[in-house]
């Protein structure tokens, strides 16, 4: 059984104008325990609202949305905030730290949502999830004095330190330089494997995709299995099902 | 168990660490709600203490509830010759006899008295009061000096007086333990002793004294002509039944005095004045006041907070990403507001007992009336408090309803 497991999923937004927008039109795909999946797509694509909805964000339009085997497409949504919160964690591409707090209490702020144990360990869990991203000596510094890779890096320890069995990252690479992303885009799944989670990365850069078990291309709405064809023009007229992995090179 | 204890914990936690964040903001939006509770703490410690000096002074002149007062008229009773003295004794000995009857525990004589004293610098007319040692706890009588009648006293030849400070600063300010005397002038003259001085407002600048009923000494100065026989007794008695007891006391001493004579009990205390309480008033103008300057202090935070957490809409979603719920961000935005406002309130609170400390403002206040009690009134320090929490919770509703209407995406985005 998948992890994550979508079928014929639709987003739609109604326009000023009273007209709709369908952003996602009927995505089928398979998110697998463990593996490492990519997502390419030109700007505006649907790439962000899929990671959106696969991370509980956003709710779909229509389609099935099953998390674990669970629906989670029509759930409530206290029970969506419970899941997001226990097993999926983001990454965002602006890295998203709360500021005025210290790298440690930011790594926190998720156990503050947890129950037992893991809430009245928070701060152990979290130095110790700083460490592992190596940043134990900055765990009392504020975000604003550390690089964007040392940012990005207490935002992987947040996203991680829940144990989450998704991870979803949004362009993790787009606000470093090549080095430093292929620092972070190392990290990033070397934790992953270590905590046995999904990692569901969405990209414009080829060297970042070509790191995934599988890529899978959104164009219009749907995700196509192979690149993107050249000049964008009117997408597939049929929803695609990728079952194998289309690498991008 | 568990799980409500660590959202408990959790949300304390988390609102306590964006006043800490966001401490700037806090103390700026939290100035106003500090100065609203200042303000209404010293309004409403002003209402208490001006209530406490209005009951003083009421429980001084007309006794505590319930205090019902007697006159009697008989055909001679306006007179001063031997037939009208002979009334007034015949009245006192029925009243107390009837004090007696109804188990009344505090009765006392109240009558006006008006005698001249030898001062250093010449005779004056002082006024004062003919009273029973009871009188002291029916009006709460506070000595500064010295000591109040007792029955011992009745026997004394040279009577006993208890005077005010205005009379003892007339005759020099003596030390009450030395025994200080002034010659009564009149018919016989008599010298009285001094021994002891009642607390009483510092701007009650003219000499005034109680001397005993029933005294050998006073039984000579009633005697005399020039004073009058009109006498007034008090009974002090509980509230429920205490207007029946008067009635009775008042038919008995009519019945036992013959025809002719009209004995009619009266309330003296506040309680019994027309219109039920004699306070309603200013806690009225009090409570308006109060809440008046509340609203407006309640108004700015409300500002503050509506433009405060829409500026925090990303770290709202980005706690939402996280795994918070609409409710616990509901109820962390609240609590922030709760309680900044409490310790708003509290440092208000503590800014009202500052100014109501003070020895200039509570002497205008108080008028010069010793009043006992808590320096800062304890209702205050609650209303103070407590109104703080409340304009948190109405003023943090707001904002607490747009963070949770926040789009999840919208929000990270922002």
């Amino acid at each position: 059984m998948s992890l994550v497991h979508v079928r014929g999923l639709r987003k739609s937004v109604p326009l000023p104008d009273g007209s709709t927008l369908e952003i996602l039109r009927g995505v089928d795909l398979d998110v697998e325990a463990d593996s490492r999946v990519a997502i390419v797509g030109r700007s505006g694509s649907g790439k962000s609202t899929l990671l959106n909805v696969l991370g509980l964000l956003d709710t779909p339009t229509d389609g099935l949305h099953e998390f674990d085997g669970r629906d989670v497409g029509r759930a409530g949504s206290v029970r969506r905030d419970g899941i997001r919160g226990a097993d999926v964690g983001f990454v965002f591409q602006q890295f998203n730290l709360l500021q005025g707090r210290t790298a440690v209490e930011n790594v926190e702020v998720p156990l503050l949502y947890a129950s037992g144990r893991a809430f009245w360990r928070r701060r152990r869990a979290a130095l110790e999830m700083l460490d592992r991203v190596g940043l134990a000596d900055k765990a009392d510094t504020q975000p604003h004095r550390l690089s964007g890779g040392e940012q990005q890096r207490v935002a992987i320890a947040r996203a991680l330190v829940r144990g989450p069995r998704l991870i979803l990252a949004d362009e993790p690479t787009g606000a470093l330089d090549v080095d430093t992303g292929r620092v972070v885009m190392e990290l990033l799944e070397t934790v992953a494997s270590e905590t046995g989670a999904a990692l569901v990365t969405i990209t414009h850069d080829p060297a970042v995709a070509a790191r995934a078990d599988v890529v899978h291309t959104i164009d219009h709405g749907v995700v196509v299995d192979g690149p993107v064809p050249d000049g964008g023009g009117a997408g597939p007229t049929e929803d695609v099902r990728v079952a194998g992995a289309g690498v991008v090179a | 168990m568990n799980r409500l204890l660590t959202t408990v914990v959790g949300t304390f936690v988390e609102s306590w660490q964006e006043l800490r964040v966001h401490r700037g903001r806090v103390v700026l939006s939290l100035v106003g709600v500090t100065i609203a509770v200042a303000s209404l703490a010293v309004v409403v410690g002003f209402g208490s203490l001006a209530e406490r000096v209005t009951a003083a002074y009421s429980e001084q002149y007309g006794g505590r509830a319930a205090t019902w007062t007697f006159s009697g008229t008989s055909p001679a009773s306006s007179g001063t010759g031997p037939a009208a003295v002979a009334d007034a004794a015949a009245l006192d000995r029925e009243l107390r006899a009837g004090a007696e009857r109804y188990r009344v525990r505090y009765v006392t004589e109240a009558t006006y008295l008006q005698r001249d004293v030898q001062f250093p610098d010449g005779v004056a007319s002082v006024s004062g009061t003919t009273v029973d040692p009871a009188y002291a706890e029916m009006h709460r009588v506070r000595l500064g000096a010295g000591e109040w009648f007792t029955e011992a006293d009745r026997d004394r030849l040279a009577p006993a007086i208890v005077v005010n400070q205005a009379f003892l600063d007339r005759i020099g300010n003596p030390d009450i333990s030395t025994h200080p005397t002034v010659r009564l002038p009149g018919s016989p003259a008599v010298t009285a002793v001094v021994i002891g001085s009642v607390v009483t407002s510092e701007y009650d600048t003219e000499p005034t004294m109680f001397q005993l009923a029933n005294s050998v000494a006073t039984a000579n100065a009633t005697a005399s002509p020039d004073l009058g026989t009109q006498r007034a007794f008090e009974v002090w008695v509980p509230e429920a039944d205490g207007k029946a007891v008067a009635k009775r006391m008042a038919s008995d001493a009519e019945r036992a005095l013959g025809p002719g004579w009209t004995v009619e009990p009266s309330r003296s205390d506040a309680g019994g004045s027309v219109g039920g309480d004699p306070l309603g008033a200013l806690r009225w103008v009090i409570a308006g006041t109060a809440v008046l300057v509340l609203v407006l202090g309640g108004l700015g935070l409300l500002n503050v907070s509506l433009v405060s957490v829409r500026q925090r809409i990303r770290e709202i979603g980005i706690r939402r990403g996280v795994g918070a719920t609409a409710g616990r961000i509901f109820v962390a935005v609240l609590l922030e507001n709760v309680l900044g406002t409490l310790v708003a309130g509290g440092i208000g609170v503590m800014v009202g007992a500052a100014v109501l400390g003070n020895d200039t403002v509570r002497g205008l206040i108080t008028d010069g009336v010793e009043i006992g009690g808590a320096p800062f009134p304890v209702e205050a320090a609650l209303v103070g408090v407590g109104s703080a929490v409340l304009v948190g919770a109405l003023a943090g509703f707001l904002p607490a309803l747009v963070a949770v209407r926040v789009k999840v995406i919208d929000a990270i985005r922002y």
